[in-house]
């Protein structure tokens, strides 16, 4: 980034991203919008002093993290995922669930993911930082940020799934007419 | 092979961004000879961007954008010069000179309070950079957890040094986001991360004192500034400890004043475990201005920095 690039812009770049990570990860609009000023706070008083301006984007992505974790998730317990444990089939989803969904459905969906898998999960989906950028912000290993983007998938689409079967079932039906035999 | 080329496949982002990275790269030219693999990463790609084209939906809401703008200048005017601010132009002469020797004042007083200390000692300097590089997200952190037992049990395997009981228990209030090791001088140096409140960091470090030379005295806080970072520093044994941070010498002194009304309430009660839960914390501190902190001794005993025997 150039290292004279405005506030705005950078805000305008990342803003709406960011709140899509805090909203995932805390499930709340006012948490979300809290995580992302607080972030951009941050920036505006400690900002200049990251030497490597290009790194710009990833350290707005780690602080908001950080921001989340201490601030929401004080007791939070990161397992570490073995690779081979993660390796799944993981088929896809089927395209009729895709089309019947929509953005607040999947933001509801990932906040039930594992809290473990949600952080690299939603880092992905925004698809604003590689695996190998989603390993430095959430500082664990490639390895386990690709074991924990396999695992938390498997989960995403079993909740997809599984409130999409659940929808189907919750057929209320009338009651019956008074007087009717 | 397969296993890891499935992995790879599934953290590779459906926009094609990802399709220069070497790994990902390997992957695709494994999974082009393998129809079955390759028909389920189009599965895959397939999923990932509907989805992401659902997250692309949710829109922040109205006013966030500005809420942010405006939280920022008031962010630029608090850090900026003072010599910016308008208030400035209203000093007449008399007034300004009057500041400027109350500040000289200040700053003879605060040099000769701090004296041999301004500029650091080796380890101390080297913590803190190791520190700066930690905020400025140069370095990461080895192990980001907000456990206290965890994070004394990982660096007991790294077998990086262990905090113990003089350790303030004000730092146990405080949310803790991981720990790192690094070395200085071949020995293994520990620092912990603390938050202090909103976008105010705290870090513990903890080393071995074999190294070193003018290592503070045994329990008796010592603050001095590093590179713009405030540290307070203590030995513990054959433990140097430092707690630092970009705060003011006040709020690190409020962290050791909470850890002396913990411990005048803790007399003549039960043994408090100290926060590190190794064994009970000594329970009687020696108040001065410096906040004197009793240890245990070498032979096991509680005692004062001054070596006055407490149990």
């Amino acid at each position: 980034m150039n290292p004279d690039q405005p506030f705005q812009l950078l805000v305008d770049l990342h803003y709406a991203a960011l709140y899509r990570f805090g909203l995932s990860l805390s499930g709340k609009v006012e948490a979300a919008s809290d995580l992302v000023q607080q972030t951009f706070y941050l920036w505006a008083e400690k900002g200049h002093q990251l030497r490597d301006r290009t790194k710009a984007k990833s350290w707005l992505f780690t602080t908001l993290y950080r921001e989340y974790l201490s601030t929401y998730r004080r007791n939070m317990k990161f397992p570490q995922v073995e690779l081979d444990d993660a390796i799944g089939e993981l088929p896809s989803i089927a395209s009729e669930v895709l089309d019947e969904l929509d953005g607040a459905t999947v933001v509801a969906t990932l906040a039930q993911v594992d809290e473990v898998f949600r952080g690299p999960l939603t880092l992905f989906y925004i698809e604003e930082l590689s695996y190998r950028e989603i390993a430095e912000v959430l500082q664990v290993p490639i390895g386990t940020v690709m074991s924990r983007l396999s695992r938390g998938k498997e989960q995403l689409r079993d909740l997809l799934i599984e409130s999409r079967s659940g929808a189907s079932e919750k057929v209320i039906a009338f009651p019956p007419k008074k007087g009717a035999a | 092979m397969e296993n890891k080329t499935r992995l790879l496949l599934s953290a590779r982002r459906s926009g094609g961004q990802d399709d220069r990275d070497a790994d990902i790269v390997e992957a695709l030219a494994y999974a082009r000879e393998n129809p079955t693999l390759a028909e389920w990463a189009r599965g895959q790609q397939r999923t990932d961007a509907a989805l992401a084209a659902k997250l692309r939906q949710v829109q922040p809401p109205q006013g966030l954008r500005d809420t942010i703008l405006a939280g920022a200048k008031v962010s630029r005017r608090r850090s900026g010069s003072w010599f910016e601010r308008r208030a400035f132009g209203n000093f007449r002469m008399g007034e300004m000179l009057a500041a400027v020797a109350i500040l000289l004042l200040i700053g003879v007083a605060l040099v000769s309070q701090y004296a041999g200390y301004d500029k650091g000692h080796g380890w101390q300097a080297a913590a803190v950079a190791e520190v700066e590089k930690i905020e400025h997200g140069e370095a990461t952190i080895d192990h980001q957890v907000a456990d206290m037992p965890d994070i004394r049990a990982w660096l007991a395997a790294q077998a990086a040094p262990v905090p113990g009981e003089t350790t303030p228990a004000a730092l146990a209030k405080l949310g803790i986001y991981g720990c790192s090791k690094r070395r200085w001088q071949g020995q293994p140096m520990t620092i912990v991360c603390f938050k202090l409140g909103p976008g105010k960091d705290v870090y513990l470090i903890a080393l071995s004192n074999v190294n070193i030379a003018d290592a503070p005295p045994q329990g008796v806080p010592q603050y001095s500034t590093v590179d713009g970072y405030t540290t307070v520093s203590w030995s513990e044994g054959s433990l140097t400890m430092m707690i630092t941070g970009k705060v003011t010498k006040a709020e690190l002194a409020k962290l050791f004043q909470a850890q002396a009304r913990l411990e005048l309430r803790g007399v003549g009660q039960m043994p408090r475990l100290s926060w590190w839960g190794r064994r009970p914390a000594c329970p009687l501190v020696a108040l001065g201005q410096a906040g004197h902190l009793s240890h245990y001794d070498r032979r096991g005993a509680c005692s004062t920095s001054l070596g006055t025997p407490l149990v």
